[in-house]
């Protein structure tokens, strides 16, 4: 039998993996609203939703004022939420209608326009990954306050906890 | 680029990488003058005011590409080939086809709907194409590459009985790996050097209509930018607020937490 190379959700423990996995996340919403901006007519690279096309505009105004934080991190809270968590979403072509396959695919060319080596692609899928785990954190914790106490989908959580085996690193 | 008429191919005689760097690049001028004498001696031309030199989209679309009798163009070498670039076949004057190529569905029906007032035709099939400027786009057809054998019917047979075509490949790949390690080359549909993981995965294809070199750049991070500044210090703080939020798990329902790091790997 392989090893469970499996390793469970945790806090990074080390700055420089903070510092590493954040910048990622950085440069993907960087990303995001600099194609929000990007002149109309030409091929688009990415596609939005009315509702990720406004959370971004939230975003961009907010940046622009920068004079309330708490807004500023309600409207990051909320494009966030758009993007990794969109509800009803229907993709029109391929997968790449979603931002997050978007910026997966543009990672893999290089600045000369050649494939990245396969080996460094990896590291970007897990950091995104990551970013999408993390800010799920507070938005399992919203809908559940928005849910009764006797919801069937938190009760199944429940259910589903009792005879889950535990993955160990 | 010269036509031998004799091999009936295009002869290059002087090939130039790109990203390649060369200690025997020469400059501009001695450049372009070699051209033109390569040019002038082999016949194309007499003088080099008849070499192209349009300095706008408009004139450089009025010039007209070689007449090779009504036959097909072979591909040029060093050109990009347009394998199902789409030609218009409305009729106009006549007996005439209207001949216009372009490479994309949007932009012949952009053609249809301009020049010939309608948003749809089946008038129009698919040929091999290439264009002698990328930014001003004026496309002609070429001759498809599989049918290139039928040039020279007149050629010796090849016995490959006994050819050992692996240990061939063999030994091509290592008089060249020598002098390729150094050279940047951009894979494109024509070179099969793509990692199947891209072309499995969609990645490829969806790349394909926008210009590699430049399609990133204008997502990537700005430093100097302030707006790139205010982001960076609000994803930083609100990222590290996430961890810390993390470590203290009695937070975090320990049902939700529990489902969340056993989910997926």
């Amino acid at each position: 039998m392989p090893k469970n190379t499996r390793r469970a959700f945790s806090p990074l423990t080390a700055k420089p993996s903070v510092a590493s996995y954040a910048l990622l996340e950085l440069k993907f919403v960087w990303a995001l609203l600099r194609a929000r901006v990007k002149r109309k007519g030409r091929k688009q690279v990415y596609l939005f939703n009315k509702k990720q096309e406004l959370a971004l505009d939230n975003l961009q105004n907010a940046l622009e004022d920068d004079t309330d934080w708490q807004s500023s991190v309600r409207a990051l809270e909320s494009l966030f939420d758009e993007v990794y968590f969109p509800e009803d979403y229907e993709t029109k072509n391929t997968e790449f209608d979603m931002p997050t396959t978007t910026f997966l695919a543009t990672q893999c060319v290089a600045a000369d326009g050649t494939y990245l080596n396969i080996h460094l692609i990896p590291p970007i899928m897990a950091k995104l990954q990551y970013s999408i785990r993390l800010r799920s954190v507070r938005r399992i914790l919203e809908l559940r306050k928005s849910y009764p106490i006797d919801n069937q989908f938190f009760l199944w959580v429940w259910s589903s906890i009792l005879v889950m085996p535990i993955a160990n690193g | 680029m010269t036509w031998d008429g004799a091999l009936k191919c295009w002869r290059s005689t002087e090939v130039v990488f790109e990203n390649h760097s060369s200690a025997r690049l020469e400059s501009y001028k001695k450049f372009k003058e070699k051209i033109v004498t390569s040019l002038i001696s082999e016949g194309p031309i007499e003088k080099e005011e008849e070499i192209r030199n349009a300095n706008d989209s408009t004139s450089w679309q009025k010039l007209p590409v070689p007449d090779f009798a009504g036959e097909l163009p072979p591909p040029i070498v060093g050109l990009r080939t347009f394998h199902n670039a789409i030609q218009c076949i409305v009729g106009v004057d006549g007996d005439d086809i209207c001949g216009y190529i372009s490479t994309t569905k949007k932009t012949f029906q952009t053609h249809l709907s301009k020049c010939h007032g309608r948003g749809y035709s089946e008038e129009y099939r698919n040929v091999v194409a290439q264009t002698f400027n990328e930014s001003w786009v004026k496309y002609f057809e070429v001759l498809p590459v599989a049918q290139l054998s039928t040039f020279d019917q007149t050629a010796k047979t090849i016995d490959a009985s006994g050819f050992n075509l692996e240990a061939a490949h063999g030994l091509l790949h290592q008089t060249t790996a020598a002098y390729m390690n150094d050279l940047n080359v951009v894979p494109d549909s024509d070179i099969r050097t793509i990692l199947p993981v891209f072309v499995e995965t969609g990645i490829d294809q969806f790349i394909q209509p926008f210009n590699r070199k430049n399609f990133r750049k204008f997502f990537d991070p700005d430093p100097e930018n302030a707006i790139y500044g205010i982001l960076r210090c609000l994803i930083i703080e609100t990222y590290k607020e996430g961890i810390n939020f993390l470590e203290q798990r009695e937070l975090i329902p320990s049902p939700i937490f529990l489902l969340m790091t056993n989910c997926t790997p």
